[in-house]
């Protein structure tokens, strides 16, 4: 009877599939790209440059995009399309499409597309609470043209600040996935094959220091790529959820629309709460006010921020989150401390 | 006065052509200002550079050398898989050292037809050509001592060529900045 208990125990167990552990990631990573790979589009953007009345210039560049809805609605690197006179999108089918440039977002640089397409293969969205250091980072792209190509790496970081073109991108999926050139827009994925970003840029430390190119420097830090060790480790995606929430906005406005307050906060230095005696959620400072903004009315560099609208400021980064999620202008009373002396205001934040 | 209102008024300015009021406003803005500083200067710089040009209508190709020039400035920043000047250099260095190399060869040996050699640059390994048309085969001839040539027109030895003849966008990350301050 023990015997019988046993064999019956034996076979509930679930059984591991055949093959070594290393097989076993393979056909979990190849599952993982042919999931991602269906929602993966290619994008050809062309501008027109004129010299009139002499001449004019025609130029393209391509690029990846992820399918984000059945009927057609695609998102991408948005820098990429700023100037773009025409935009064409290939699917994994081979079909291509023109495609509508419905709204850019310059703060996160999606761009988001509608094409006259419909059963397309949305690609899921993983839930942000899972996307954390050490997960998988798997980039599915059309590097160099090579249709939906697959990288693996990980998530090396998360919630970081780069420049990119002159321009600041908050809040940003550093990763140890190799991209290339073709790969911006490319879909990032988890090991359940969701999407936890687009791909954004590339980082090569090698590109700043201009001087051990020796003689390419000449020929500019284009060239960087051909010298021994320069080829990128680091990589930049832009979340899932802020691709979410820039959909969102514009397939509901038309365009993107975001709450603006026109400041730079950062957390209190360590021991200044105490030294104001702030209570733990309440404190971040006023870093730096776009004269063009808002809160210059309002608000000075220095100045420690109590309270908007009622609600006690600590964390940066969510106070950042309500802001941008208001979709009208809106009045708010801020408390703050200037030079130690409490004061309150009305800030107005507009949408932008 | 706002940043904008002050660089519309730089151009004129700079060329000695704005009102005494507007002078003052930019100058005393560019005191204060280090963006618009170096706005500023750019606008003399280019006003000092249009004095010394000439009358007339520009060499046949200017305007395809200037485009040349300014297209990675014009257009978004992207990763050109051109290595066009790269495989050049190379080129002038080999045919260079050949020269020196093959000059007294040839003189001894007064070959009249050197073989061509046909090395054209295969899709493996390194960095591969943006634009299969251009040359890109170079080498010294296997076998035959002392002689080079250029490959005119090299071919791909995949299966199926591959045209990778496109701009492929990738932008690269100019800095890494402190994640504690947010914008918003």
């Amino acid at each position: 009877m023990n015997a019988f208990v046993a064999i019956l125990a034996l076979l509930a167990q679930p059984q591991d599939p055949p093959g070594s552990a290393l097989e076993r990631i393979e056909r979990e990573v190849a599952a993982v790209a042919d999931k991602a790979r269906a929602s993966v589009v290619s994008v050809t953007a062309s501008f027109t440059a004129e010299f009139e009345p002499r001449s004019q210039v025609t130029e393209s560049i391509k690029l990846s995009g992820v399918v984000v809805a059945a009927d057609g609605v695609i998102v991408c690197d948005g820098t990429a399309l700023e100037k773009a006179g025409e935009i064409k999108v290939k699917l994994p089918d081979g079909r291509e499409f023109a495609a509508l440039l419905s709204g850019i977002d310059r703060r996160t640089s999606v761009a988001v597309l509608k094409i006259r397409a419909d059963k397309l293969t949305p690609a899921e969205f993983a839930d942000p609470k899972d996307v954390r250091q050490g997960i998988y980072a798997i980039v599915v792209g059309n590097m160099l043209g090579l249709k939906a190509s697959v990288e693996v790496g990980f998530v090396s970081g998360l919630g970081r600040s780069i420049q990119v073109g002159g321009r600041k991108y908050e809040e940003m999926i550093q990763m140890t996935t190799a991209v290339n050139a073709g790969d911006c827009g490319g879909f990032v994925a988890n090991s359940r094959g969701q999407l936890i970003g687009l791909v954004h840029s590339s980082y090569t430390g090698e590109i700043n220091d201009i001087e051990s190119l020796g003689i390419l420097r000449l020929f500019g830090k284009d060239y960087a790529d051909l010298l021994p060790g320069a080829s990128s480790t680091m990589s930049f995606a832009t979340p899932g959820s802020t691709v979410k929430f820039v959909v969102d906005r514009v397939l509901k406005h038309g365009k993107m629309v975001r709450g603006w307050a026109g400041l730079t906060a950062r957390p209190l230095e360590e021991g200044a709460r105490e030294q104001l005696a702030l209570a733990a959620d309440q404190g971040c400072e006023v870093w730096s006010v776009d004269p063009q903004g808002p809160a210059a009315k309002v608000l000075k560099r220095r100045d420690v921020l109590l309270s908007i609208d009622g609600r006690p400021v600590a964390d940066v980064r969510a106070l950042r989150r309500w802001v941008a999620e208001l979709e009208q202008p809106r009045t708010v009373r801020v408390v703050f401390l200037r030079a130690g002396q409490r004061r309150e205001a009305d800030l107005t934040i507009r949408t932008e | 006065m706002g940043c904008d209102e002050i660089r519309d008024m730089m151009a004129m300015v700079a060329g000695g052509d704005a009102p005494e009021n507007e002078r003052i406003a930019v100058e005393a803005h560019v005191g204060m200002c280090a963006e618009c500083r170096c706005e500023f200067e750019k606008y003399r710089e280019s006003r000092a550079a249009l004095a010394g040009l000439r009358e007339g209508d520009a060499p046949a190709g200017t305007f395809e050398r200037i485009w040349n020039r300014v297209r990675d400035e014009v257009l978004p920043r992207r990763r050109a898989l051109s290595l066009d000047w790269a495989i050049r250099i190379a080129a002038v260095l080999v045919i260079g050292l050949a020269i020196g190399y093959a000059l007294p060869v040839v003189s001894e040996r007064s070959t009249p037809n050197a073989p061509v050699v046909d090395q054209p640059g295969e899709l493996k390994g390194g960095p591969t050509s943006g634009d299969p048309a251009r040359p890109a085969g170079v080498g010294p001839s296997p076998g035959y001592e002392g002689s080079i040539m250029i490959s005119p027109r090299p071919r791909l030895r995949a299966g199926k060529p591959l045209r990778l003849d496109g701009n492929y966008y990738l932008p690269h990350v100019e800095a890494i900045l402190s994640s504690d301050e947010v914008d918003f």
